[in-house]
């Protein structure tokens, strides 16, 4: 018998052998932030305000997005003064401290040109991944700088980035509601009405030089322009009914807008120069309003009484079709936003105490309710349809400000930090210059 | 040749080989073909979002990053709709957590739990035996001694092959608990440097390895991809910062001579 057990013993351990020739491992959950190092650019000549500012911006950018660790110089270990960019120094220096991003350039200006070098790296891979040259006007530092923070995020996550574009929004300043825009980053405030009135429900020109909105000032709402680049703006429709809620189709030619006369609200399509082209929606004696694109322009979303209290429906762009999509046993939705993916609809419901955030399929399937703290109004998308702008109360002082937040409904965070009321924050579309 | 082997040792030879490959059989239908836990980690169980009622497993996430999408399906309430998504989250958990090492966040769920895999067990608890069945606490410490080759009569040092005959298993590879414990000290180490920005990707990647005795990792490769370029990057990214890893005990090195890693973005 010793033998059998000898050899059998022996056939176990061959098995045995083969059977842990690999063993299997599994890892579940990942830390969030991609932790990036932003040394000090080199600078040639007269550039070191536009270094700085490069810096800055990027530095800005990635914070705000939220999936980016930008580490603190102190922790670096590579001299200042290593001018070297695309090799040439120790990716080790930048391993050691747990970069996995290295973002190195060199800034040359002339006296109004500035040209810009800038290398990312994968750090564990030690090699360049990525390398542009910008040059230009010696004011487009900031530009360059969200150009560049774009390549970052679009190489970490895949997904586009949006640093450059801008949030046009209504702040209540004392009686009145003005205009203002700003950076997605929440820098680079500036107001634009200033029309002692109540200027309210803005929205974008496809080419992000223009803003419709409502204003009040000739004590009949009426919807006026604003042109960004002349900073200046002019009157487009006339009359003693209530407009509101323009929005410019995909080709920026017509009008899509609620108007209310004889107490009837109806979808109307407009042009230009305010003349009726068609009303969308039956003079049924319900209240239309908020009307929306799809980012084709095949469909409108919008909000309407017709069934009861207000709820979310969607229609064909000639009017036909309309059926409803909001069902999340709310009595009150509102505030319809298409996302640029044509995946979703964003919108708003009175659910637990307050006004709360919803997402759903186009068809309303799958909804998710956001938030469920205070209120939460006034939703639109980023141009790449991966954050949307809203306006918020929660812990904030009891004050609407304004704040990001992710379509699955992480990542919230406060954009406006103001002892204003700002609400109705629409998103803009990417300046073309920003388009790689 | 043939000629001059006589009947006795033909007769040994027959029978040696058919009594093996009896054996062989027999281990390959209890423990499955070349161990189950190599099949196991390639599996993501996911579950669609409305009620949970199809706990399904798909070897590979969707490609398409738009496919996030559920199917449309009957609209719940609102108040349900986070409810009936944690509820979800709750049933996947469970399912993950037998198939995958639990973390030490969600070592308070396990103990609530009444089922738990006897593997878990061994990984999570490796010193307390009291909640562990008597059998498998019992055949851990055999095979702890026959690894250490302290009762085997014939072989010398090898790994714990299990007991032959007698028994309702037949044998099989007994892992000593230095390898559960190395196990999850491997996973931690890369888990702690791995950096991916979306929790909710439904995605999977597989990285392989080959570990050296002193720790160092050579022949990093993606042996599965996600289909997403940037997820399969991050985990390549998550192998070589953990390079080197901490040197495995000797005893165990050799189940650790070739490493596959599945990441999975949802904790």
């Amino acid at each position: 018998m010793k033998p059998f057990r000898k050899l059998l013993l022996l056939l176990v351990i061959l098995i045995s052998q083969s059977a842990i020739a690999q063993t299997d491992l599994s890892v579940k959950g990942s830390g969030r932030l991609f932790p990036v190092a932003l040394p000090k650019l080199c600078i040639s000549g007269p550039a070191g305000e536009a270094a700085n500012e490069i810096v800055e911006v990027v530095t800005r950018s990635l914070t705000v997005s939220g999936f980016f660790e930008v580490l603190n110089p102190n922790s670096f270990i590579e001299s200042p003064s290593n001018c070297s960019i695309k090799d040439g120094f120790a990716y080790s220096d930048w391993s050691v401290i747990g970069a996995e991003g290295l973002v190195k350039g060199i800034v040359t200006a002339s006296s109004n040109q500035i040209k810009i070098q800038l290398y990312l790296h994968d750090v564990q891979k030690g090699l360049a991944v990525l390398g542009k040259e910008y040059s230009g006007d010696l004011n487009y530092a900031k530009q360059i700088g969200h150009r560049f923070s774009n390549e970052i995020v679009k190489f970490f996550t895949g997904e586009d980035g949006v640093f450059g574009s801008q949030i046009v929004f209504a702040s209540k300043i004392g009686r009145f509601k003005e205009l203002f825009v700003l950076d997605m980053d929440g820098s680079n405030i500036r107001q634009l009405t200033q029309d002692r009135g109540l200027a309210v429900s803005p929205s974008w020109h496809p080419d992000g030089n223009k803003i419709l909105y409502t204003s009040y000032r000739n004590r009949v709402p009426d919807i006026f322009e604003f042109d960004l680049k002349r900073g200046s703006f002019a009157q487009l429709s006339r009359g003693i009914a209530l407009e509101l809620g323009a929005e410019y189709d995909v080709a920026g030619k017509n009008i899509l807008m609620s108007r209310t006369q004889d107490g009837e609200s109806d979808i109307v399509l407009i042009n230009h120069d305010g003349t009726i082209l068609k009303t969308l929606t039956n003079r049924n004696g319900a209240i239309d309003v908020s009307p929306t694109w799809s980012p084709d322009g095949s469909k409108i979303a919008f909000c309407s009484n017709r069934g009861g209290g207000p709820q979310i429906y969607i229609m064909n762009s000639d009017g036909s079709n309309s059926k409803r999509i909001s069902f999340v046993s709310s009595n009150y939705c509102t505030s319809p936003a298409w996302s640029p993916l044509n995946d979703k609809i964003a919108f708003v419901c009175r659910a637990d105490r307050g006004f709360q955030l919803f997402v759903s399929n186009i068809d309303g399937s799958d909804p998710l309710q956001l938030t469920s703290n205070g209120n939460s109004e006034d939703p639109s998308w980023a141009p790449n349809g991966k954050y949307l702008v809203m306006a918020s109360n929660f812990g904030w002082g009891g004050r609407y400000q304004l704040a990001l937040i992710r379509p699955d409904g992480t990542n919230m965070r406060q954009l406006t930090h103001r002892k204003f009321d700002d609400t109705q924050a629409v998103w803009g579309p990417m300046p073309r210059e920003l388009l790689n | 040749m043939l000629r001059k082997i006589e009947d006795k040792h033909l007769k040994v030879g027959v029978t040696v080989s058919s009594i093996g490959h009896v054996f062989f059989f027999t281990y390959m239908a209890f423990n499955g073909v070349f161990g189950a836990e190599r099949i196991k980690p390639q599996v993501i169980y996911s579950v669609t979002l409305e009620g949970g009622k199809t706990l399904g497993a798909i070897s590979q996430a969707p490609k398409d990053k738009k496919s996030d999408i559920a199917p449309p399906k009957k609209v719940q309430e609102p108040k349900k709709t986070q409810k009936e998504e944690k509820k979800v989250e709750k049933k996947e958990e469970i399912k993950k957590e037998q198939v995958l090492v639990p973390k030490k966040e969600e070592k308070k769920k396990v103990e609530d739990k009444p089922k738990v895999d006897p593997k878990k067990k061994v990984e999570t608890k490796k010193n307390e035996k009291t909640e562990k069945p008597i059998d498998l606490d019992k055949r851990l410490q055999q095979a702890v001694q026959r690894y250490t080759g302290e009762s085997t009569s014939a072989g010398g040092k090898g790994f714990g092959a299990g007991r032959l005959g007698g028994e309702k298993l037949g044998g099989g590879v007994q892992r000593p608990p230095e390898f559960f414990t190395y196990k999850q000290i491997l996973e931690d180490y890369i888990k702690t440097g791995w950096r991916w920005f979306d929790p909710r990707a439904q995605l999977s990647a597989q990285v392989d390895f080959e570990l050296l005795p002193d720790g160092k990792v050579q022949n990093i490769s993606l042996s599965s991809s996600s289909g997403v370029t940037e997820f399969d990057e991050s985990v390549v990214r998550a192998v070589n910062k953990a390079n080197p890893v901490p040197p495995p005990p000797e005893s165990v090195y050799e189940f650790f001579r070739q490493v596959r890693i599945t990441f999975v973005p949802t904790d």
